[in-house]
């Protein structure tokens, strides 16, 4: 017996949630499922806590009387995913900044072999390569976030500026301030980036 | 380098850190699910009976409702007055002790039923019986707490009324109320047992012991906390405990991690492979550079015997398993292969003399 909503366009899934429809539920399950594990382990290194915030989630998505229309509700879970990690973490650091890539740089740089399918093997590549993840771990968890959300898992402007808790205008002058800090970083490095605002335009569609 | 191989880094780059996302299995996806749709149901069916309870209540005439404000004074009186575990250990006759050799099950302080070695006891089946194996027998009504007692050389396995089941081992005593509260569950155990607790989130179950508190919600752990030693451990094979000794320090476990309590104080913890701890209820001994010392205090209890030895023998440590399910000679003999010991005394007058083998 499959599940009508596991086809259906995410406005008509939260459609069929409002409605109070387990299926709906389960097809955004199952969609978001990944993306909210990943992002979850961005926030915050527990995976476990991970885990049990994301069964919580839905669960109360599943009691709630009163939904209310959403234009994303990939952006409306990824933020509550978010802030109920933030409630139930205990660090005294500023958590609505914790975002780390960090374990994923400092793996890349310890190994000199890595994603050799990836990536190619001249020197000047792996140089430019090392000082790219340099100079993302130089940036600030906010900012890493940012190119996260818009780079790495392609969310619109407006989803972005939703997750981010930001009106439209800021997130994009976050978004082309992080991407000024990088080319700065690596200017200082002496990698000359003329191609760099090329580079940024072509992604911005 | 050409533009376009520049692109081509930065582009690699993000290929890169989405390869290195996480690819749940369909398992894990599956299984996440399947906890979802149980934990809808289960509010579901909270709120159901809630919602019966207000229309039961409304519809009553004004004698009913009477009655019904009656039973929930009642009730409230009744959780009021229920006395914590440890203080109803700490008030028992502490006479009735492992005196006798059979296993004892009490209700209050009147003795229940004798009970055979191995045989289970299930409060869980029925609310006005307890099951003993292949008998019943009646529970008599209005008892705020029951008493288990097990002497050295046996042990058996308790299921309490909500369905959480506890090994006990030899020379251990629990304290337990015949049906759990709503709102919480606590039972008191001097000495060892290897519990798994249903998981209730509307009632956190505590098991506690004279040295610490443990607090839990659906887990399955090993507590070994008798009285007469100074120390007492805690392993967890699954789930999350929060221990509480008796000076507050508080320390939760995670799986395969002990805890360690000296003099009632919470001392620390390390990672381990908790089965070990647990071993006993397969009726294996687990030793891993443990003193013989140990090991002779967990026979003297197991079988129920005396085992008097030199402090040089005591230091002795010893690895490798121990089979419990043979005669106490059979297995004193398997730790004369292992130990530079000499063995005086039988089984049949329980009394052992261990010397170092020159």
């Amino acid at each position: 017996m499959t599940n009508p909503y596991l086809q259906k366009e995410d406005c008509d899934v939260w459609e069929g949630l409002c409605e109070g429809n387990l299926q709906a539920l389960e097809a955004l399950y199952r969609r978001y499922y990944a993306l909210l594990l990943n992002y979850g382990k961005k926030c915050c290194p527990d995976i476990e806590l991970v885990r049990d915030c994301i069964q919580e989630l839905f669960v109360k998505l599943a009691k709630s009387s009163r939904l209310s229309y959403t234009e994303s509700p990939r952006s409306y879970l990824l933020k509550s995913l978010r802030n109920m990690i933030n409630d139930k973490q205990t660090s005294a650091s500023s958590k609505s900044e914790c975002f780390s890539f960090d374990d994923e740089i400092f793996a890349e740089t310890l190994s000199d072999d890595f994603s050799d399918d990836i990536f190619g093997h001249s020197d000047d590549e792996i140089r430019m390569r090392k000082a790219l993840m340099h100079a993302i771990s130089l940036l600030t968890p906010q900012q890493k976030h940012i190119l996260y959300l818009r780079y790495i898992k392609e969310l619109s402007h407006r989803e972005v500026a939703d997750v981010m808790n930001m009106n439209i205008q800021s997130s994009m002058n976050l978004l082309s301030r992080s991407l000024s800090k990088l080319r700065d970083i690596l200017t200082a490095k002496s990698i000359s980036l003329v191609s760099f605002f090329q580079f940024v335009s072509e992604i911005i569609d | 380098m050409k533009i376009e191989e520049k692109i081509n880094i930065f582009r690699k780059t993000i290929e890169f850190f989405r390869s290195k996302e996480i690819v749940p299995t369909i398992e894990e996806e599956n299984r996440g699910w399947n906890s979802i749709v149980s934990e809808i149901n289960r509010t579901k069916r909270k709120n159901i009976f809630s919602k019966k309870v207000q229309y039961v209540f409304w519809t009553m005439s004004a004698a009913a409702i009477l009655t019904g404000m009656v039973l929930l004074f009642h009730n409230q009186y009744e959780e009021k007055n229920s006395p914590d575990m440890l203080a109803v250990y700490n008030s028992i006759n502490k006479d009735i002790e492992f005196e006798t050799e059979k296993i004892q099950l009490l209700a209050e302080d009147k003795q229940m039923a004798d009970v055979e070695n191995n045989v289970t006891i299930d409060y869980s089946k029925s609310e006005k019986k307890v099951q003993l194996g292949n008998r019943t027998i009646d529970k008599p009504q209005d008892t705020r707490y029951h008493q288990l007692i097990v002497p050295r050389g046996k042990h058996t396995c308790l299921i309490l009324s909500d369905g959480s089941t506890l090994h006990v081992n030899a020379g251990t005593k629990v304290v337990y109320p015949d049906k759990f509260k709503k709102s919480h569950r606590e039972i008191f155990v001097d000495g060892e047992i290897y519990i798994d607790v249903v998981k209730n989130e509307q009632a956190p179950f505590v098991v506690s012991t004279t040295s610490c508190d443990i607090q839990v919600l659906g887990t399955a752990f090993n507590v070994h906390a008798y009285s007469q030693d100074g120390n007492a451990n805690v392993a967890l094979v699954r789930g999350s405990v929060k221990l509480k000794d008796k000076q507050d320090g508080e320390l939760v476990l995670k799986p395969d991690e002990l805890a360690l309590i000296s003099d009632n104080r919470i001392k620390g913890k390390k990672h381990v492979n908790a089965s070990d701890y647990m071993a006993w209820t397969k009726g294996l001994l687990k030793l891993d550079a443990t003193p013989l010392s140990s090991v002779f205090k967990r026979l003297e209890r197991y079988y129920g015997i005396d085992i008097s030895y030199t402090d040089e023998v005591g230091t002795m440590k010893i690895y490798g398993n121990l089979d419990l399910e043979c005669t106490v000679d059979e297995v004193l003999r398997r730790l004369k292969y292992t130990a530079p010991i000499n063995v005086a005394g039988t089984g049949k007058e329980q009394k052992f003399v261990v010397t170092k083998n020159k």
